[in-house]
């Protein structure tokens, strides 16, 4: 049977298209088609004449390096075709050599022959659809992380690779083996653990090292202690008491796992981290100059905040506002760098450059957020801190004690004990299970700025929520026209609001985008908080904010011709679909509204939404907010806008929404990338998960402690019970924090 | 029990062999990016992709 499908599939590499696409999926798999069906094989140069200019600047700087190697951030590498066109740069300029692509770093790696123009380089990226960024300053960071991540990777491969040897070494012992055979056995794996002890635990001595030094609290020092302890009671054993106990193997195991979830943890976090290229991104461009008029392409992320010059342009904002509809935006407005232009060139008068654009702040002020993050992890560190003191003196207690009736058994105990309740366990359950649970947040486009969120929620009593953008959409939207209106007015009242940036005029060009050809406009008046008037062929129209109907829960806004009224447009901004459902979900709480906005609108979407009217407030002014916040205990705010700052900053859990200005991301805990209520529930849930799971783990590690403890005192423990019980107890952790977190 | 003596060194050193094997690897950077090339492998290699079949569109 023959069915032709609508759909279009993309010429190159065949994914579905949706119809409004013509045939590629994207630039590169369009590139790439033409780079395969042109049948002049030969070198073909795109025209870079303009943008070469752009880059010039990479020339001077990388002139100084003298280097033939650059790592360029090329931001928008998104799909297999991106890799593909990146790395077949060589066919386009014969002086590449090689380009590699990261694609999880977004980065391209270039080689080139000595002298070759950088600028050159970063044109031909550009061209192809990236906005390249060389990574210069940052790049020796990113080396040593590079190789510290190869290093702690050997470790882990060294540390594997022996204890697993051991233990083949080892269960013969434990099964009942004995003799000369079992005292080689163990002398192998005595030999065996050396590489761990001088090359995989490296790290661990010099945490332990850092700790004696400079009082930093960490894990470093127990793991250190009951290492060793391990190894000298094993030898100890091996060479004075022919088949007394030998923990190698346990150890080794111990070891292994430890440095294992440490480098997934390290790998999470080193994730997290990515917003730096942006930042650096912002300081490529500082040659800019305010004042300067610029040129930006199709494609491409606006390098300053600036003035449009040019009559119109398409701009996606998502990085802002997570809005994922292209806003509109005419002659005369503000563009922010970072967001990215939609449609053709467009110009721009540079405003402000590098770490002065509201992204620079923005990012700046994200950047020394992460900071803080580590402070967390040493809340941990410092828990296991408790359980190495209260472990060290109860085996110094017991030998001290049990020495008067068997000295050698007492300090073999008493080392057992050290070795078998090591906090280690308990070190890595807490963070691991947070870390997990961050990452599978991040991934559903909820930020979280520290994981004492986790906890914070838990205790949460009262909700606040903000009303405009979101309880609403937080746009308005042409509700219904009292009034006829023909196409031709239509037209008009668009080209009277085509300068405007105010949220109506937002609202009319959504609502009736397809119209073309508007009309011009002579003697246009824009009065701020009123209306906007013009002329049209000599006739005087013009549309103002209506003073009666305004009591209303609609914006009514008044259409005149020549001063006579001809129709009235109400304005509305619509509940979020989800909102009233996922409102009745948080029934177990005290939900409120703080709104700035007028009563008649903030109690429709109160009864709306279910909400009793008491607990809704409206015509709050910041101060106000605040002072309902302060009122109650236990409280999360959601919201949005500037005049929600004070709010968040003071609520125990603040929640920055869409739509939100760099002033609620500063103070907010959170931040949803996404558009309404939605990741509230998924953050409440990510966080109970995260608690359930760091309760499971500190209960495993506590009875296991507890156990294993009592067990080595009494003298009952011997090698191959410490060989089961201790990795068992790190498996049963990263299993429930993998579980918990899923 | 002999065979011990022969079967303990090169159980030894065929693990020692890939431990070696491992580190070289990694220092040359082996395993620093383990997601691209899950996409470089996607792409045809360039006289695979014309002697292909011209398009598969067309219905069948």
């Amino acid at each position: 049977m023959d069915i032709v499908l609508p759909l279009s599939e993309c010429l190159y590499c065949k994914t579905l298209l949706s119809p409004p696409q013509p045939s590629f999926c994207c630039a590169a798999c369009e590139a790439l088609y033409k780079l395969e069906n042109s049948h002049d094989k030969g070198i073909k140069k795109p025209s870079f004449s303009l943008s070469l200019e752009k880059y010039k600047f990479l020339d001077e700087q990388l002139s100084a390096h003298n280097t033939c190697e650059v790592t360029f951030h090329a931001e928008g590498l998104h799909c297999s075709s991106c890799v593909h066109l990146l790395e077949r740069l060589p066919e386009f300029d014969s002086n590449i050599l090689e380009s590699r692509v990261h694609f999880g770093e977004s980065t391209v790696h270039v080689r080139v022959k000595p002298n070759t123009s950088w600028a050159q380089v970063a044109a031909l990226i550009e061209e192809l659809g990236y906005a390249p960024t060389a990574i210069v300053s940052s790049e020796k960071l990113l080396e040593k992380q590079k190789q510290e991540n190869r290093k702690s990777l050997m470790r882990i491969g060294v540390a594997g690779a022996c204890a697993g040897n051991m233990m083949l070494f080892v269960v013969p012992v434990y099964a009942g083996l004995a003799g000369t055979l079992a005292e080689l056995f163990n002398w192998i794996s005595f030999a065996l653990f050396l590489p761990i002890l001088f090359y995989s635990a490296w790290p661990f001595y010099q945490g332990a090292w850092n700790f004696l030094k400079y009082r930093a609290v960490n894990v470093d020092l127990p793991i250190a202690v009951a290492m060793l302890s391990g190894f000298i009671l094993s030898t100890y054993n091996l060479v004075f008491r022919v088949g007394g106990p030998v923990y190698y193997d346990s150890t080794a195991s111990f070891i292994f796992l430890i440095l294992s979830s440490r480098y997934l943890l390290k790998r999470v976090q080193q994730k997290h981290l990515s917003g730096d290229y942006l930042l650096e991104g912002l300081q490529n461009h500082r040659h800019l100059t305010p004042g300067a008029q610029i040129t930006v392409l199709q494609g491409e992320k606006i390098p300053a905040d600036g003035v449009l010059l040019s009559s119109q342009a398409e701009v996606d904002m998502s990085l802002f506002n997570g809005e994922s509809l292209p806003q509109s935006f005419r002659e005369g407005m503000s563009l922010f760098a970072g967001s990215t232009l939609l449609s053709p060139k467009i110009l721009l008068l540079v405003e402000k450059i590098a770490l002065e654009t509201r992204l620079g702040k923005i990012l700046q002020q994200l950047r020394s957020d992460s900071v803080q993050k580590s402070h967390f992890v040493s809340l941990t560190d410092k828990l296991a801190q408790g359980l190495i003191v209260t472990v060290s003196s109860i085996a110094l207690l017991f030998f001290i004690f049990y020495s008067a009736v068997d000295a050698t058994a007492a300090l073999e105990r008493a080392l057992a004990l050290i070795v078998i309740a090591c906090p280690c366990a308990l070190a890595f359950g807490t963070p691991l299970a947070y870390g997990l649970s961050l990452r599978k947040a991040q991934k559903q486009g909820i930020l979280i700025r520290n994981s004492d969120i986790f906890e914070k929620l838990q205790h949460i009593e009262n909700i606040f929520f903000d009303k405009t953008g979101t309880l609403t959409e937080g746009r308005l939207k042409l509700a219904l026209i009292d009034g006829d209106l023909s196409e031709e007015d239509r037209k008009i009242i668009l080209a009277l609001e085509t300068k405007s940036s105010h949220t109506i005029a937002f609202a009319l060009r959504h609502a009736w985008s397809s119209l073309q050809h508007l009309p011009e406009v002579e003697d246009h008046q824009e009065i701020l908080g009123e209306g906007v008037s013009g002329l049209v062929h000599n006739t005087r129209y013009s549309l103002t904010r209506s003073q009666e109907l305004n009591i209303l829960d609609y914006i009514a806004v008044e259409y005149r011709i020549e001063g006579r009224l001809m129709a009235h447009l109400f304005f509305e901004d619509p509940l979020r679909l989800e909102s009233k459902e996922i409102l009745g979900k948080l029934a177990q709480f005290q939900l409120h509204i703080l709104s700035g906005d007028k009563s008649p609108r903030v109690t429709k979407i109160a009864s709306l939404c279910g909400i009793p009217e008491a607990r809704c407030h409206a015509e709050l002014s910041p101060e106000n907010k605040l002072k309902e916040i302060q009122a109650a205990k236990h409280t999360c705010m959601i919201g949005d806008g500037a005049n929600d700052s004070l709010a968040l900053k003071a609520a125990d859990v603040g929640i920055a929404v869409k739509g939100s200005v760099d002033l609620s991301l500063m103070s907010a805990d959170v931040y949803f990338t996404r558009g309404g209520l939605q990741p509230l529930l998924e953050l409440m849930q990510i966080s109970k998960e995260a608690r359930r799971t760091v309760r499971r783990n500190l209960v495993i590690s506590l009875f296991y402690n507890g156990l294993g403890g009592a067990l080595a005192l009494g003298g009952f423990i011997n090698p191959m019970m410490a060989a089961i019980l201790m990795p068992i107890s790190s498996v049963l952790i990263i299993i429930s924090s993998l579980r918990g977190t899923r | 029990m002999n065979i011990l003596i022969l079967m303990i060194p090169m159980a030894l050193l065929l693990g020692f062999g890939f431990v070696v094997a491992f580190l070289w690897s990694t220092s040359q950077g082996q395993f620093d990016d383990v997601e691209t090339p899950a996409h470089r492998i996607l792409q045809d290699d360039p006289q695979e992709r014309n002697c292909r079949e011209k398009p598969r569109t067309q219905p069948s």
